[in-house]
């Protein structure tokens, strides 16, 4: 498909949900079902129609603002191949399906963890510079910082890892959780969004730290026994220990992708689901007509306001049991049983 | 507080915005809406061969999961080099040195202590050396007090026995001269009264009788 058709289709695909401009930009959508009550309802499409709710949660090609500040914005696409390079599967259609293309596109998600890359490096190697100076910490920053990386290093990195191999794992440690921190947060921002709601971002996280898990377990048992310790050690006779032992080491493998697995769709999940929330509540608002719309719109922006202070606790609370989680992974890689 | 104050004044004045804002978009969305209807048919002639991912939740885009990767590996590099490995060796350098500063602080606390207790132990020693030289100054004193008063005594025990000695010759003295004086008044009476009929011879007789009598009744001197 051609750039042309495809942001084309885009477009289409987007633009005839009626109330798609609306519920983003909040409470126009139900002034909107309110004046143009009938229209909004008997229209192209249902407030609550799944499809659409999702779409302004997912990842896409275009950022959307409100129309008085330029509606959809495409984001240049500098790279992407008229023709998928590859086509990814496993052989199993119901997760090819939900594997896309992949075609070098630019997305608005990979726009804002470049933002969020800066953003960091930006905030953190100046404060480390300013830390660094030494002397008693001064400064909201350096404070908020600082206080975050002692967090990490002695409730999260220590306890998990053991103090004696936690310093080596904690500059890993410290930027997955300040990385997930940002990029949550900016979940948060009006018009952006959360690029940890993408199961491609967690999932890579994930697969990173199951790569960690893997490397330093072996690097630090050796190759075999890092494979062989998966197996915890029982007291069996012969006999029944040859049966079992590899049964046993199958389903520990299986075991641990799994449990690498899980720490992508949990983070994917919690990010994914708080913001369809606020969609469906925002929803609310374009689906009430008439004088319900006074009712139900104040009663919705408390919601969201509620919701989004939830959030914001969420998105810290996920980046902790996210770091919290791979830290415990390699403490057990490190030290098994 | 002043944050709390303008994160209130933000959401009142975002608040005002939709407010005002909501009509202006209510035109916007009528006109979306009935291109809405529009679209509609155009976006169910989808391509049916290619699965359409985007109202589903799990969508896995191989490029954004590259990009993540990409990016985070940046962070990574980038961060542990210029951020979290200073600000790590910082933050350690500053506990070597607090635990330092304390270790320095119970080191020197103990040397006062000591310090301390070495004074005081001086400071008594001292005053226990006052209160002995007092005492030894006093028990001096009064030794030369006793010894002063000893020899004053004997100075004037003596001075007196001699005094007393002095006075015993001169009343002798004294005593001889009126016996002779007396003597020689009575002898001189007598010759008076006897008209010179004593020769000088026997006059001399006289005395010398008398005189006789006379030292036996006194204590001989020394």
């Amino acid at each position: 498909m051609a750039d042309e058709s495809q942001a084309s289709h885009e477009h289409a695909d987007k633009s005839h949900d009626a109330d798609e401009h609306g519920e983003h930009s909040h409470a126009d959508a139900g002034h909107d079902a309110a004046a143009h009550g009938d229209d909004a309802h008997h229209g192209a499409h249902d407030p609550f129609d799944k499809a659409h709710l999702i779409s302004h949660v997912k990842d896409a090609e275009y950022f959307e603002f409100p129309r008085a500040l330029g509606g959809k914005v495409p984001i240049p696409q500098l790279f992407k191949t008229e023709e998928p390079i590859a086509t990814l599967g496993i052989g199993f259609k119901p997760i090819d399906d939900r594997i896309e293309p992949f075609d070098l596109k630019l997305t608005k998600f990979m726009v804002l963890e470049a933002i969020v890359a800066i953003v960091l490096i930006a905030f953190c190697t100046i404060v480390a510079g300013r830390i660094k100076r030494g002397g008693a910490p001064r400064g909201r920053l350096a404070n908020l910082l600082e206080s975050m990386v002692v967090f990490i290093r002695d409730e999260i990195a220590r306890p998990a890892i053991g103090k004696h191999d936690a310093d080596r794992f904690l500059p890993y440690l410290l930027t997955v959780f300040f990385f997930i921190v940002a990029c949550n947060l900016f979940g948060l921002v009006p018009w952006a969004g959360s690029a940890t709601g993408a199961l491609a971002t967690t999932g890579a996280l994930a697969t990173l730290t199951f790569g960690v898990v893997v490397f330093s377990g072996m690097s630090k048992l050796g190759p075999i026994k890092f494979w062989l310790a998966q197996v915890p050690h029982m007291d069996l006779p012969a006999p029944i220990a040859i049966v079992l032992k590899p049964l046993i080491f199958v389903i520990e493998i299986m075991g641990l992708l799994i449990k690498h697995f899980i720490l992508a769709m949990r983070l994917l999940a919690n990010m994914m689901a708080g913001h369809l929330v606020l969609a469906v509540i925002l929803a609310f608002i374009a689906a009430a007509s008439g004088a319900v719309w006074y009712a139900v719109t104040p009663a919705s922006v408390a919601g969201l306001v509620a919701l989004s202070l939830l959030e914001l606790l969420v998105a810290f609370i996920q980046a902790y049991i996210f770091t919290f989680l791979s830290a415990l992974f390699i403490g057990m890689a490190v030290h098994p049983h | 507080m002043r944050w709390i104050r303008v994160s209130i004044c933000c959401a009142a004045a975002c608040c005002a915005a939709l407010v005002v804002a909501t009509p202006l978009a209510a035109q916007d969305v009528g006109e979306e809406l009935r291109a809405a209807g529009e679209h509609l048919e155009d976006a169910a002639h989808e391509d049916p061969s290619h699965p359409d991912t985007a109202s589903d939740p799990l969508a896995f885009d191989p490029d954004l999961a590259l990009f993540s990767l990409l990016v985070f590996l940046i962070l990574l590099v980038v961060l542990g080099k210029f951020a979290w490995r200073p600000i790590i060796d910082a933050l350690e350098g500053r506990e070597e040195k607090i635990a330092n500063h304390i270790a320095e602080a119970e080191r020197n606390h103990e040397e006062a202590k000591a310090l301390l207790a070495q004074y005081e132990q001086k400071l008594a020693d001292a005053a226990q050396e006052v209160r002995d030289l007092l005492e030894e100054a006093r028990r001096d004193a009064e030794h030369t007090k006793a010894s002063i008063l000893a020899e004053a005594k004997a100075g004037a025990e003596t001075e007196r026995a001699r005094a007393l000695h002095e006075i015993e010759s001169a009343t002798d003295q004294a005593l001889k001269a009126l016996a002779e004086r007396s003597a020689e008044l009575a002898i001189e009476l007598a010759g008076k009264i006897l008209q010179s009929k004593l020769s000088p011879a026997e006059h001399q007789t006289l005395i010398a009788e008398a005189m006789e009598k006379f030292p036996k009744a006194t204590p001989s001197n020394n």
